[in-house]
């Protein structure tokens, strides 16, 4: 096992090293200046101005030059400075990755418990009136998009019940660390964590219905019935361990969104996210920033990756890793 | 096979984790993630103010310097320069300067014949930066040098190149040496040149690593400069709390504390207004539809002002490199085919002018300019006359042919996230219909109109929109400024309008003259480009500005423009 996580550990540079290659040449080659978000409104700019900025930036370097630097100094762990930002990369991704964990860590564990206990439900109860009750829901919820949601909860929460605010993560009049302060930001989260959570719901709710199904016809499971076990007993404790084992494997590989964050959802509520910092960075052609916040991305792919081999390798007995 | 042997097997032994530890340390671990982030939520040194606002951006605040991506309307509120302007009247104001330079008072000396002048600037007593260190000249010579340094990323360097020489008399004189003629010599605003405190930066300049200077926190976290608001805290340039400057040179704000936040979602900025949570919203945050819907769901309430004014100015553009256009007829046929009145009051609500010349209405010299101009009122006849004339006839199809068989039909682009030249597109193709004349709609987002490819040039007809003003006349319709791939299609005059008289129009009004020969050269400059037509003017389109009830003092731009700010008198923003 432990040769296999090193081997796996060791593989995991030359795909890391394939996809920055890669990802880097797909922002080069999208379309758009580097300088125009730069430049725009600024009268008088001259072909020459127009070209001594690109030589101090370095845009005029060969792609290959450029994605060198920019390796050497990421391996340096210096990324180098953010022009849409006006900061060194490292301290603008800081902020905003604490800020996207506190966001998705919150939807991720109120989602995936909701749905794991609607799962439940709807196979225990299968073709019950809340079973298809939550199944249209689940669908209906599947078909809206998060951007538009988050829109509705806006107008009903903040427009017409004024509860909630609209955007944001503080309210500056608020003296740091009062009571008042740790309430007003919990109101900044609840509505985008509101978003994020149904999507996990739904994700998560119909593929646990699925696995404990599943589980649920298996043989032992009548052993138990018949040896006189309850049924909370038979659902609780004998069925819903081996129907999590798929559960966890579908957590472990969805857990890079608890560090990518949500371009659309931290947008729309003006969340200073990483996915908001990945949007503007690629809209602003901050090819620095973007590569980092993508590479960051790629890391826990591939890392959550690894858990989610290792976790069912661990909880289910049935699976082998050779050495 | 035991729980032991499993563990055996997988190489965990029994003092690894077990199941039930694994789930405790890793609802730990978000427990403490949580905690980490939480340490960062109380981080915001706010205290209670007395008269305080917020106000919503569509763009964060890159950088409150010179270079990197800065907005005037971010850095008019924490710096000033000597001079600023008015963005309604367009009269520039001294601000650190005592007075405007002048020729009468000998504090402007023009030498025509070597083209040289010498401008001299007075600073007002007693001016302090926000740190409260005293501004002197020698902080403006400072910034100067700082700006000319051939390796600081300095975007425009037009007026820099200009100035041979500042010298400093004394703490509060400047005197500028010009190698040129320059007419906004009189009027230094900070864009064009800046003070910066040497106090502050003296030592990262002299040691001369310009890469390491201009990435100074200096530049946006920790802004020092002479504006009505100092910068007291600077999150990532989505947020930014800024504090009334007791000794801001034209009197401390009426303002206390300003929040401004950036909320790049038009839609969320409108959700914000109706919650009531904002003050003021600058131009861009609010669509014209949200406009639209504010002054009917929140301005009839009384709870505040939606405030457009006709700043930049809508054109249609077709292709210079394309023949069909060549002959002026059929230009001036296109544009008497499309009804503008009846756009302008169905389409945008009446909150759009029809324009015909591209002259702001505020200018001095529009009425008379409007009069002597070639006006194409809408007519589909005269249109499709004009068409024949040119050797255009209706093909079997009812689309337009000429002698050589070439059929009118062209490709039609505009921005495809401007939804209001979307909306124009549409109608107008759909006029062009009605007179044999046929388009392929291409649209291409903004970043993709920006590439090298696209940018300057396209194959048929084009919906965009710029500044009217007339300071950049010389750069969006000089020959010398017609984008080419020498200049790698980075100038501005997109219409590749060319004739040496319209340039010498343009080069004199670009040197020193009297107003009242200016406004004559504007008035016969409209006369030539409303008969020639390099554009075809389609609108006067406004910007957005939302004001909550209570606001008071902020002035909607009237003229888009570099030099032109909403927020030049913050200091006279008053909060009731």
């Amino acid at each position: 096992m432990l040769f296999y996580v090193v081997k796996r550990l060791f593989q995991t540079v030359p795909l890391l090293l394939v996809i920055s290659a890669l990802i880097f040449t797909l922002l080069y080659l999208m379309p758009g200046d580097p300088l125009y978000r730069m430049l725009e409104g600024i009268p008088n700019l001259r072909p020459e101005d127009y070209e001594r900025l690109r030589r101090l930036y370095g845009f005029d370097d060969p792609i290959y030059v450029q994605y060198g630097k920019w390796l050497w100094q990421l391996l340096q762990l210096n990324p180098g400075y953010s022009r849409e930002y006006g900061q060194p990369v490292f301290d603008i991704i800081w902020p905003a990755l604490k800020n996207t964990l506190v966001l998705t860590l919150a939807a991720v564990v109120i989602g995936k418990l909701v749905a794991i206990v609607l799962g439940i439900f709807s196979a225990v109860r299968q073709y019950s009136i809340g079973d298809y009750i939550l199944t249209a829901v689940t669908f209906v919820a599947y078909s809206v998009p998060a951007f538009w949601l988050g829109l509705m909860l806006i107008i009903a929460f903040s427009v017409k019940l004024g509860w909630l605010p609209t955007s944001g993560i503080v309210n500056s009049d608020l003296t740091p660390g009062s009571w008042e302060a740790i309430v007003d930001w919990i109101k900044h989260l609840i509505l985008p964590v509101a978003v994020l959570a149904i999507s996990e719901i739904i994700q998560v709710q119909r593929f646990m219905r699925s696995s404990m199904l599943e589980v649920l016809r298996q043989d032992y499971l009548t052993t138990a019935r018949a040896k006189g076990l309850s049924e909370r007993v038979v659902v609780g404790r004998h069925a819903l361990k081996n129907a999590l084992i798929p559960v966890v494997t579908i957590i472990a590989v969805t857990m890079p969104r608890v560090v990518g964050g949500s371009t659309v959802v931290e947008t729309v509520f003006a969340y200073p996210g990483m996915g908001r910092l990945l949007f503007t960075s690629i809209m602003g052609n901050d090819f620095v920033t973007a590569m980092t916040v993508v590479m960051i991305i790629a890391i826990t792919v591939v890392f959550f990756n690894l858990l989610a081999d290792i976790l069912y390798g661990w909880l289910d007995p049935r699976i082998r890793y050779q050495s | 096979m035991s729980k032991h042997e499993n563990k055996a097997k997988f190489g965990l032994r029994n003092s690894t984790l077990n199941r039930r530890q694994f789930i405790k340390l890793a609802g730990a671990s978000a427990v403490s993630v949580g905690a980490m982030s939480w340490s960062r939520a109380p981080i915001f040194a706010a205290q209670p103010a007395r008269k305080r606002i917020v106000i919503h951006g569509e763009r964060q605040v890159t950088s409150l310097g010179y270079h990197n991506r800065r907005e005037t309307e971010h850095v008019s509120m924490v710096d000033a320069g000597l001079v600023t302007q008015n963005p309604v009247t367009l009269e520039r104001v001294p601000v650190l300067a005592e007075e405007l330079p002048s020729i009468k008072k000998g504090t402007w000396k023009i030498d025509t014949q070597k083209k040289t002048m010498i401008t001299v600037y007075k600073l007002r007593p007693n001016l302090k930066w926000h740190d409260g260190k005293p501004y002197t000249s020698k902080d403006f010579e400072f910034g100067w040098q700082i700006a000319k340094h051939p390796e600081f990323p300095m975007p425009d360097r037009f007026v820099l190149e200009m100035i041979s020489k500042i010298e400093i008399h004394d703490d509060r004189s400047i005197v500028i040496h010009w190698n040129d003629l320059y007419n906004e010599a009189y009027a230094i605003q900070y864009t064009h040149v800046r003070a910066f405190p040497r106090h502050l930066l003296l030592d990262a300049f002299s040691a001369g690593d310009m890469k390491a200077f201009a990435n100074l926190p200096f530049w946006n976290k920790n802004f020092v400069g002479a504006g009505a608001f100092r910068v007291v805290e600077w999150d990532g340039g989505s947020r930014m709390e800024l504090e009334a400057f007791n000794d801001f040179a034209l009197g401390r704000p009426k303002i206390d504390r300003m929040t401004f936040k950036t909320v790049e979602d038009t839609n969320t900025n409108l959700a914000a207004v109706l919650a009531g949570e904002v003050d003021f919203c600058m131009r861009s945050t609010i669509s014209f539809d949200g406009a639209v819907i504010l002054r009917e769901q929140w301005e009839k309430q009384g709870k505040g002002k939606v405030l457009t004014s006709p700043a930049s100015w809508t054109w249609l553009n077709l292709s210079r490199d394309n023949a069909l256009f060549s002959d002026v007829r059929v230009r001036r046929a296109l544009l008497h085919a499309i009804d503008r009145d009846a756009m302008a009051q169905n389409i945008f609500k009446g909150e759009r002018i029809v324009s015909h010349i591209p002259l702001s209405r505020v200018r001095k010299s529009y009425k008379t300019a409007l009069a002597t101009a070639s006006i194409y009122k809408y007519d589909a006849e005269r249109a499709k006359k004009l068409l024949g004339e040119a050797g255009w006839k209706p093909g079997s199809d009812g689309v337009m042919v000429n002698g050589k068989g070439e059929r009118l039909e062209f490709e039609f682009r505009c921005t495809a996230e401007r939804r209001d030249h979307e909306q124009a597109q549409a109608i107008i193709a759909d006029y062009w219909k009605r007179i044999g004349v046929r388009t392929n709609i291409k649209n291409m987002p903004n970043r993709l109109l920006n590439s090298a490819e696209n940018r300057s040039r396209w194959p048929g007809a084009f919906i965009g929109s710029h500044n009217v003003t007339v300071e950049e006349w010389q750069e969006r319709f000089h020959t010398k400024n017609i984008p080419a791939a020498e200049n790698k299609y980075s100038l501005e005059n997109v219409s590749g309008w060319n004739d040496p008289k319209k340039d010498a129009i343009l080069d004199e009004l670009n040197s020193i003259i009297t107003p009242a020969r200016s406004e004559q050269l504007q008035v016969e400059y409209c006369k030539m480009f409303s008969e020639a037509l390099p554009h075809l003017p389609l609108f006067f389109s406004p910007e957005v500005l939302v004001v909550k009830k209570g606001l008071t003092g902020i002035t909607p731009r009237q003229e888009s423009g570099g030099q032109n700010s909403s927020s030049w008198n913050t200091h006279q923003w008053d909060k009731t």
